[in-house]
């Protein structure tokens, strides 16, 4: 008999223990590959732990508990192997269909039109989902009818985040400043190269790698917008790592690109690609979560003109995004359309000043609106 | 324009399509040969097994239980011949209901036999009789083994045993299904010996194995003898009683008894109907061919209940003639096999509805079981259900409910939920929170799906 541990992962950055949330098998059910064994979840995240191989399953852990990292959560017997998957998940093969035996599924297995009699194939379909409505089916009064408020409990994640986003506003002095960019020349940009870049890097060229590296000039020029607060001591970063706020199924996660310095262009979006493929497979591993020194956020997918973004800590600075609208705007003396994007920063005042801040927010303006001055040395 | 119909047999399959049909506006004939309508059913079998098994439990009831709860009752006087006469009775009463419901119906009803005479083209009592469809629904009869056949005086059918004028002091039954289990309870209740011989290796295999197990356990207590795995190789009749010489596992024996039953299943009827003449093609075992429509090879021909092919049940039989005649006149209705409730009326009854273990394990479809014992449940304990229980079969990725089994005195009578949650295909999410009358035996169908989750409250 042949055994594998599965040890209990962490779900996000630093984390030292999982909360278990529930199983997803049973004990002693047999499973395939991959198969979704037990969801954890940490203040940062939930995941799922994943099968490795298959097999029959022996939890060593329990559900609604919490347990150090690492810890072995099932034992997997190999000696087992799983059966096919039901015909609902998949259709039978056509080979399968002619060794059935009984009477039923000899007498059902020619189709014809007018069809009365049904069998295995019939049984076997997905239920068709159909809610009548009541007032279709019996009219009923508005008032006659019962509505509950519905009460669910939070989550660990979701009271982590209310924990959390209530102390950065307690614990920091936080404010936000804005500007604006004239998206011309990015969106000119884009438009130009976006099938050439394509071709070469096979990825689309996004917004995000134009902000992103309009922040790495912006934080070398205003070094405190990078830096953080620890106790009495003000603490620079290696580098310039960047978090990006990726929006996935089970709700905002901030990855990091890190050594932002350190990449061309294309390097960057690659990375945030990837980085956004994983989070929405639920790959995001701790190391991805690590060590960043500054955020973006971009509100602007969901369609929001102006934002305040709130800061992720201990970091001191985090630049919001906003959606591209056209709008009119004064150019020496004229009026013209432009498509127009708001920015704003939202900074911890204890060690950012007024200047620092608005300062940083027209470089980042002045870098996309004319990229060309970072090549320039200006 | 009104459509018409003619019915061949007055049996459920056909009495009840020509109720259906009627309603839905079609000028309607039923044909039946027999001297009364509602087919092998009514006449001999669902309805007067139903009777005896009643009847007889009274007298188990008398012998066995009522001195466990003190009340000792000296048996004065047992006359079987007014036990059947009330099976009887009943049996005209619901006959003669029929005929009432035809004539209500404004149903035509030709007392004669029928025969093709032609491509859709019949004759009865000298008549022809043609219509734009002719629905065959003339059931089915007993079997007897090729080299032993039945004269109803020894050797009996299920009809001959119904109708015994003696109760036998030793019963011999060849099959121990559905029909013989009946037929054996019933006589063992009223004092008979009764001794199976089944081909098997256990008994009412077209149920699971633990419904097999629990009831041959349950019958052994009554004092009921099996042989498994034995077959009849040879069989005489005298003038007063019957002698087999069996093959089991450990050689050849012989068994004697005044009466033996040979419940070893039935086969379609067809004779005298001279399908050869209507064109109707029949299948190897005599079943008239149709496609999932119920066509027959002829046009405008069908064939419905037993005479059709799958499961030999009444209900099966009423509901497919309700679905044609609706197919036919009306809209579109559609009936599944594996919706098809098995029922065996013994006491404790077993009702089975759905997928089998041996279903989902030969379609590899990986399933979860729940089950629940009525020693559990506080009814079940009352009405002495002790070896009785409850099982789900749940699809393990859909947790659909695939199959279920009732094994409890009504189980009958509780199978319908299961039969709503299957054809509706319902999860056991959507059942398990259904709040049961307590204390009701119906409570263990809850519990038996909660148990698939490892959820019994009382388990």
């Amino acid at each position: 008999m042949s055994k594998i541990e599965v040890l209990l992962p962490a779900p996000g950055e630093s984390v030292k223990e999982v909360h278990v949330s529930r199983f997803l098998v049973k004990e002693g059910d047999i499973v395939a590959k991959d198969a979704l064994l037990c969801e954890i979840e940490s203040d940062k995240a939930t995941m799922e732990v994943i099968a490795p191989s298959a097999g029959k399953i022996h939890f060593k852990i329990e559900p609604q508990n919490t347990y150090p990292v690492g810890t072995i959560a099932v034992e997997i017997d190999t000696t087992f192997q799983p059966q096919k998957m039901p015909m609902e998940d998949k259709a039978p093969q056509k080979e399968e269909k002619k060794i059935l035996s009984t009477e039923i599924e000899k007498t059902t297995e020619k189709k014809s039109e007018g069809q009365i009699r049904q069998g295995l194939e019939e049984f076997l379909q997905k239920p068709q989902k159909k809610e009548p409505s009541l007032q279709e089916s019996a009219p009923m009064k508005q008032e006659e009818s019962l509505t509950l408020e519905k009460r669910e409990p939070m989550s660990l994640i979701r009271k982590t985040i209310a924990k959390r986003l209530v102390e950065v506003k307690n614990e920091t002095a936080m404010l936000t400043t804005f500007n604006e960019v004239d998206m011309s020349t990015i969106l000119r940009i884009r438009k130009e190269h976006q099938e050439a870049f394509t071709k070469k890097h096979g990825i689309k060229l996004g917004f995000m790698a134009f902000f992103t590296k309009a922040v790495e000039r912006a934080l070398g020029i205003y070094p405190r917008v990078n830096a953080r607060i620890d106790k009495d001591t003000i603490v620079y970063p290696n580098g310039i790592h960047v978090g990006i706020a990726v929006s996935t199924e089970r709700g905002l996660v901030v990855p990091v690109v890190r050594h932002v310095e350190k990449l061309s262009l294309a390097q960057v979006e690659k990375e945030i690609a990837s980085l956004a493929q994983k989070g929405r497979e639920g790959k995001l591993t701790v190391k991805d979560f690590e060590g960043g020194s500054f955020t973006i956020t971009n509100g602007g997918v969901f369609g929001s003109l102006l934002s305040t973004p709130i800061l992720n800590p201990p970091q001191s600075g985090i630049l919001g995004m906003h959606a591209t609208v056209e709008r009119p705007v004064a150019i020496q003396g004229k009026v013209e359309i432009r498509p127009m994007m708001y920015i704003a920063l939202s900074y911890d005042h204890r060690i950012v000043d007024g200047k620092e801040a608005v300062g940083f927010l027209v470089e980042v303006k002045r870098w996309l609106e004319s990229p060309e001055i970072g090549s320039l040395g200006l | 324009m009104t459509k018409s119909i003619v019915i061949v047999g007055g049996g459920p399959a056909g009495y009840v399509s020509a109720i259906r049909a009627s309603q839905l506006g079609a000028k309607v004939t039923l044909i039946e040969k027999g001297p009364t309508l509602g087919g092998t059913c009514l006449n001999v079998g669902c309805v007067p097994s139903k009777a005896l098994l009643m009847f007889s439990h009274y007298k188990h009831l008398l012998d066995h239980e009522f001195a466990k709860v003190g009340i000792d009752a000296q048996l004065k006087n047992f006359d079987f011949s007014r036990m059947q006469k009330e099976k009887s009775r009943i049996v005209e009463t619901l006959t003669q209901g029929i005929a009432y419901l035809l004539k209500k119906n404004k149903i035509r009803h030709i007392q004669g036999e029928a025969r093709f005479i032609a491509q859709k083209k019949l004759e009865v009592n000298e008549e022809v009789v043609e219509a734009d469809y002719i629905i065959l629904a003339t059931g089915s009869q007993p079997i007897s083994l090729p080299f032993f056949p039945i004269d109803e005086k020894r050797v009996l059918s299920s009809t001959g045993a119904l109708a015994l004028k003696e109760v036998p002091k030793h019963l011999l039954i060849i099959g121990a299904g559905v029909i013989g289990l009946e037929m054996g309870s019933v006589y063992r209740a009223l004092g008979s010996k009764v001794t199976f011989i089944e081909f098997f290796s256990r008994i009412v295999p077209s149920f699971d194995t633990d419904v097999s197990q629990t009831m041959i356990e349950i019958m052994k207590e009554r004092g009921i003898v099996f042989h498994l795995q034995t077959k009849v190789v040879k069989g005489s009749t005298s003038q007063d009683g019957v002698e087999l010489i069996c093959e089991g596992p450990d050689g050849q024996f012989t068994l004697d008894g005044d009466y033996v039953l040979q419940s070893i299943g039935r086969k379609p009827t067809t004779q005298g109907l001279s399908p050869e003449i209507g064109g109707i093609r029949l299948d190897s075992k005599g079943y008239i061919e149709t496609g999932l429509d119920l066509q027959t090879n002829v046009s405008g021909v069908y064939a419905i209940g037993d005479v059709a092919v799958g499961p030999m049940l009444a209900h099966k039989a009423s509901h497919e003639g309700i679905a044609l005649v609706e197919n036919l006149l009306q809209k579109s209705t559609h009936y599944n096999l594996f919706e098809v409730p098995n029922v065996i009326y013994t006491h404790p009854e077993v009702a089975h509805v759905g997928m089998t273990e041996e279903d989902l394990k030969k379609h590899n479809l990986p399933f979860k079981m729940g089950k629940f014992p009525l020693k559990a449940n506080a009814r079940g304990l009352v009405e002495g259900d002790l070896k009785g229980f409850v099982k789900v079969l749940v699809c393990q990725s859909t947790k659909r409910l695939m199959g279920a089994t009732v094994v409890s005195m009504h189980a009958s009578e509780m199978l319908p939920m299961f039969q709503l949650a299957i054809s509706k295909k319902m999860t056991i999410d959507e059942i398990k929170h259904l709040m049961i009358a307590h204390p009701t035996l119906s409570e263990a169908l809850v519990e038996a799906v909660l148990n698939a989750e490892g959820e019994s409250l009382h388990f």
